[in-house]
């Protein structure tokens, strides 16, 4: 749904989709909801985006937009029935705020599913981000290329259970 | 030069979540990274995020934030029971929690057993504190 960039906070507003339909190869159909959230982020710095060739007000004003997105994806965990929480399969998976944010999902009983992202890569470990959540499935997707997303599809339909 | 404050549990015990969060938000505003005995909870450790993020302003540009907790699942059964009990009849002070500013930490690294701290550098001279 949302669109990639190499600056950061791309998605900086709670995006919603209805009535999405999937199939899986069994030919089950799963219709849902789908609510794409921004990132969760402890920190924000406008200069991050200057840095990214933006120019100050143009970087202030996605700095204020992306502190909002933040703060709409953090409400809006109270609302869900299920959560796919997406990583980067390339980075330490122990950051708090995925920490936090698993926790905070555990303790509401909201049943989530992670895909680890960017398993195209080399650096993608996706061993780490299982060691890290042992409790929950973990996918490796890679989303630019559209890799494995028919398991990705599967553990959907897990999930919904 | 980098101030830590530590912040003993008996000194958020009593106060609500609102004004725990809102403590220790404030200290780490102050350019000092906060050390906390225990830990919050896991709702509190979320509104924390979303109050900073209400907070972020060219001059506070948020925070790094970290947890270090005994692994429960390297403790003999007697250990678990004692930590139970120590929970419910103490609070959940088990643990350390560092928040510091982001202006001041660059990252905060833990495994179970450690936490590295690293902080931006203000020099030509990497400054980095463990």
């Amino acid at each position: 749904m949302s669109s990639v960039s190499h600056i950061a906070h791309e998605t900086r507003e709670i995006k919603i989709k209805e009535q999405v339909n999937i199939k899986n190869k069994r030919g089950k159909e799963l219709t849902f909801s789908l609510v794409d959230t921004p990132g969760i982020s402890t920190k924000i710095d406008y200069e991050d985006f200057i840095k990214k060739g933006l120019k100050k007000t143009e970087a202030k004003k996605r700095a204020k937009e992306a502190t909002k997105g933040v703060i709409d994806s953090i409400k809006w965990l109270d609302d869900m029935d299920s959560v796919v929480v997406v990583l980067d399969a390339t980075k330490d998976p122990y950051s708090q705020v995925n920490i936090t944010i698993i926790g905070n999902l555990q303790a509401r009983n909201i049943p989530v599913l992670i895909a680890a992202n960017k398993v195209d890569l080399k650096k993608a470990n996706i061993e780490a981000v299982k060691a890290a959540f042992p409790q929950y499935k973990i996918v490796g997707i890679s989303a630019k290329y559209g890799k494995n997303v028919e398991e990705f599809y599967e553990q959907l339909f897990a999930l919904a259970k | 030069m980098v101030t830590f404050k530590f912040v003993p549990y008996h000194e958020v015990d009593g106060l609500s979540s609102a004004k725990r969060v809102n403590k220790l938000l404030k200290i780490v505003k102050e350019d000092k990274i906060v050390i906390m005995e225990g830990r919050l909870r896991r709702q509190e450790e979320a509104d924390l995020i979303e109050i900073t993020m209400e907070e972020i302003s060219p001059k506070f540009k948020g925070i790094e934030l970290s947890v270090i907790y005994p692994d429960k699942d390297k403790q003999d059964a007697m250990q678990r029971l004692k930590g139970v009990f120590a929970d419910a009849l103490l609070g959940d002070r088990q643990g350390l929690t560092i928040i510091g500013p982001a202006s001041i930490v660059k990252k905060i690294e833990s495994n179970p057993d450690q936490i590295e701290l690293f902080t931006k550098e203000r020099s030509k001279k990497a400054s980095r504190r463990r």
